[in-house]
Parts: C-alpha cells; structure tokens; sequence
C-alpha cells in the first residue's frame, strides 16, 4: 500500500529529491528509499491521466495519451531515450547515474502498460550512464528484458525517428516521417519512445499515485523537474526542481549569479534567449508567454561581461555541423545562417549585408527540414537579434562591446561515427 | 511567406530575423522570395484538393520539378524546391502530375487533402 507518508523525502517541501538522490542509489538503498513497485494493472493508465504527467524530454506530450498511443496486440518495444545530445543538458546523465533503478523501474512499468516484452535503454557514450544501467540490471533479476544501448553522441542521434533507425542498424540520422515509431518503429513493431525521466515519474505514480504526484509544480504543469543549470552561476549543475519555480530561485538553488545576468538561454540550443524577469519562471506557461519554451529545462545564465552575439554565432556554427547533412535547407541552409552570423559576430565590414540576408534564410529554411533541427536552430538564431539587439546594432557599426569573451556554450567536437 | 512551402507559419512565431529589423537604422531588409507570382485568386474553383509535397531527405536538387510547374514550385538558392503551401488546380492537374513522376528521386508527391 503505498500512502503519502511512505514517499521519499517529503519533509523538504522547499526541495523535493523525488527524482535525484544526492548520492548514486545501490539497489538494496533504492528499495529502502522507495519501497517495492506495486503489480501494475490498466487502471495505472487512468492514475497516469490524472497525474497530469507530462514527457520531460523536451516536448511535453502528455505521457497517458502516449502510452495509449502504442498499446498494440502484437507486441510493442519500449525505447527509454537517455540520450541527450543537447550540450548544454546533462539531466538524464544525472538521473541514470545516480537512480539508475527508478530509470529501469519506469521501464517495466511503461512496458507492462503498453504490453511490451522488449526495452532498450538508449544513452550517450561519453559519460558512465551505459556502465550505471549495466551495473544496476545485474543488481536485480526483474529486468531480463531490458538492455543497454550506446548511441553515437550527436545532437540529433537522440530525435526519436533517428534512434529507432540506429536501433534497427541504421545511421542515427532522423528519417522521413510518417510512419511514426509509435505505429512502426523497432524491428517494425509499434515503439514507445520515452525520455527517461519521465519514465522515473511513471515509477513514482505507479507507487505514491497521482495525488502525490501533483503535490509539486502547479495545477496546470504539476510535477518536478530536473534541470541544468550553468553559466554564470556559482554552483553549476542539474537540480530538482517543482515546475513553476521562479527562475530568480532557479539560479538561487544553484549557488546564485556570479554576476549580473543579462539574458537566459532556456531550452539548450532549440531553445530562446530570454531577458532576466521578476515573471519568468521555470514552466511552459510562462515562458511560452516570453516568447521562449521549457524544452528540457536546460538553463544558461549569460553575465553581463559576455557577448550574446558572438555565443549565437558560435552555437548555430555548432549546430550546422551537427546538421545530418540530409536535408538541403538544412545543410545549406544553416551554413548560410552560421556564416551571416559569424561575420556579424566578428563586426566585419560585411555584418550589414549579412544581418540584411538573415530573413531571406529564414524563409529558405523554415519548416523545410525532415526534422525539427532547421527550425530549432532558427528560433533560437531569432531570439536572439531579439534580446540582443542592442548589442547587434553595435556590431553592425563595427564594435563589440563585451569585456569577456571566454566561450560560456560548450560546442563539443562531433564524434565521427554515426553508427 | 506564401513560398516557402509551409502550412503554418514558421515555429519562431513569425516574431523572426524580420522583426529585428524593424527600427533598426541603417539595416537594409531583404524581400523574401515568392514564387509563381501573386495570381491565384481564381484558384479555388475546381481544386482537386490534392497538394505536393517533398521529401526532403530523398530530395537532391535535381530541379525537374521547378521546370515542370513553375506555378507551384520554386528553387532556393541552393537549388531545392519550395513549395506553395496551397491546393493543386485544376488547371495545373497535368503539369503536377508529370513533375511528381518526373523527378529523378522520387522525392516529389501528390498528398491528397483530407477535409
């Protein structure tokens, strides 16, 4: 029986640990912390409904109509999508490695739910996610199911259509889309693709209920959520946090600004820049109300000290390589984009004509690729000529006015491989 | 933004490079590109409800289909199609249809329109 009384650390109501212990979680500990998971049965779907359970992996599906989506009699595959090639994002990295248990629970409880007898855990190479999994499977003898898969480590190789197609022997590069995974996905079969932390908060429903669920967050977008932090505050890192946080309280939680902000970047590299805002806080409604989105809360505070032009350029320089090179808008297209924005950045004698050519690229390269990467890279070029704009119109006259110009958004080299 | 080939408008919500330029002085602003022209008005009589569409990714830029209809198709200036985010018409039937089988990837289609 599971009661409120029974869920972990409910006392720090200020900071909820549902998701993220602060140590790595062995299985006997795991057990102690969570109690066993209950037998799971159809009405689990209707407790998932009324949860409010979102997906965390940066869309925000609800997680109920999803699950229903892929119930299938011939048998369904569940994919827990760990991959996260966004940069600046190491959320999923942090829930496997340090609950690695609760990750594989929700596995087994999505599977039962959508009746599928094959899991696969999808994770970067880099990093010690693959090894957590391998280490936690062998600790219990549930999970004879589930297996562990090491994807290249490119930004797009997590987009669920070009995980399924590295799954089925192919590049991790999207595919054209309809059929969807869900109705044609691993070895043909319907295919729930789910990020992992939503998968630890089905685990959590599945055991404390829906009640217990919307205790966190708001009333529209209950919950918690991981989010990672960095940038100019003291204490970078992934947190846990209720949905609806202030983001002032944000940064607080992570040791606070190390010096004033000038603009957040919300959303990793598909996400918007954002001017710093008593309103702003960590949830879909408002920032979709400051013209941004929640993505998978993946948050950089930029100090006053930094260029907001010459970060953009470098990211959309990154996100061009990081292109599948399938789509000619996209290849093309965002190499063009990269290139009018580094001249800018560099306030060379061409940065007019180049600032001049972004609208034209815009509509050469919106909603013209096979996956959202082209239009990812151009809201986040957009928002920022928005917040930027006076500091753009500097460089257009010839001068950056920066003091710092360490790089603050990493843009890590691509690994060759695409298989 | 009637050539690029889309249904709605762009994600960046039309708050796009376009509206940083809006009183920014001394930035040119550049006229983005329409294809076919202005002249569809009378288009919606007979519309078979049928609309091309790419797939981007089988799509090399042979340019076939700009040669074959282009009332419909435009190229960017990397030589790939767009296309105009409307119906078919019935006068264009024939045309469309010799472009989709035309080209050389079989990246060009004709999606019928559900209503």
């Amino acid at each position: 029986m599971s009661t409120l009384l029974e869920a972990p650390h409910r006392t720090e109501r200020s900071t909820p640990t549902r998701l993220l212990p602060r140590e790595p979680l062995r299985f006997a500990a795991f057990a102690r912390t969570y109690g066993r998971l209950p037998v799971i049965t159809e009405e689990l779907l209707e407790a998932v409904e009324l949860s409010g359970l979102t997906g965390r992996g940066g869309a925000g599906f609800p997680t109920a109509r999803k699950l229903r989506s892929v119930r299938s009699p011939r048998g369904a595959v569940v994919v827990a999508n760990g991959t996260e090639g966004e940069p600046v994002s190491a959320k999923d990295r942090a829930l496997i490695e340090r609950n690695s248990h609760l990750v594989i629970d929700g596995a087994l409880v999505a599977a039962r739910l959508v009746r599928a007898r094959r899991i696969v855990i999808a994770v970067g190479r880099a990093g010690g996610a693959a090894d957590a999994l391998e280490r936690a499977l062998a600790e219990r003898s549930d999970a004879t199911s589930v297996s562990v898969a090491s994807v290249p480590d490119r930004f797009v190789a997590g987009e669920e259509s070009a995980l399924v197609h590295w799954l089925n022997g192919g590049e991790a590069k999207p595919t054209a889309t309809p059929p969807r995974p869900f109705e044609r996905g691993v070895g043909g079969r319907p295919t729930l693709v789910q990020n992992v932390e939503t998968l630890a908060n089905l685990a959590l429903i599945a055991r404390y209920g829906p009640d217990w669920f919307r205790a966190e967050g708001t009333i529209d977008e209950p919950g918690s959520v991981l989010a990672t932090v960095s940038g100019a505050v003291w204490q970078p890192g992934v947190v846990e946090v209720p949905l609806g946080l202030p983001m002032a309280d944000v940064v607080a939680r992570c040791g606070g600004a190390r010096e004033s902000v000038q603009a957040y970047l919300v959303g990793g590299y598909f996400g918007s820049w954002l001017r710093p805002s008593p309103d702003l806080r960590l949830s879909r409604r408002s920032l979709a109300e400051a013209g941004g989105s929640l993505g998978a809360r993946a948050v950089v505070a930029l100090g006053e000290h930094s260029c907001g032009v010459v970060e953009t350029s470098r990211v959309v320089t990154y996100m061009a390589e990081q292109s599948a090179a399938q789509c000619g808008p996209c290849l093309f297209g965002l190499r063009a984009l990269a290139d009018c924005l580094r001249s800018i950045a560099r306030c060379g004698h061409d940065a007019s004509a180049s600032y001049a050519r972004l609208e034209l690229l815009e509509c050469q390269i919106a909603r013209r690729g096979a996956c959202a990467h082209p239009d990812g890279v151009l809201g986040f070029a957009a928002s920022a000529t928005r917040v930027f704009r006076d500091e753009l119109a500097r460089h257009l006259a010839g001068a950056c006015s920066a003091l710092d110009h360490r790089p603050v958004l990493p843009t890590p080299r691509p690994e060759g491989s695409w298989r | 933004m009637s050539g690029v080939g889309s249904t709605e408008p762009p994600r960046s919500g039309g708050a796009g490079f376009a509206s940083a330029g809006a009183g920014m002085s001394g930035v040119g602003s550049t006229e983005p590109p329409r294809s076919g022209g202005a002249g569809f008005a009378g288009a919606s009589a007979g519309v078979s409800r049928e609309r091309l569409a790419v797939d981007p990714i089988r799509c090399d830029a042979y340019g076939h289909c700009a040669e074959l209809v282009p009332e419909l198709v435009s190229l960017d200036e990397w030589g790939y199609p767009m296309i105009r985010a409307e119906d078919v018409p019935a006068g264009l039937r024939r045309e469309a249809r010799r472009a989709v089988a035309a080209c050389p990837r079989l990246a060009l289609r004709l999606d019928r329109r559900r209503r």
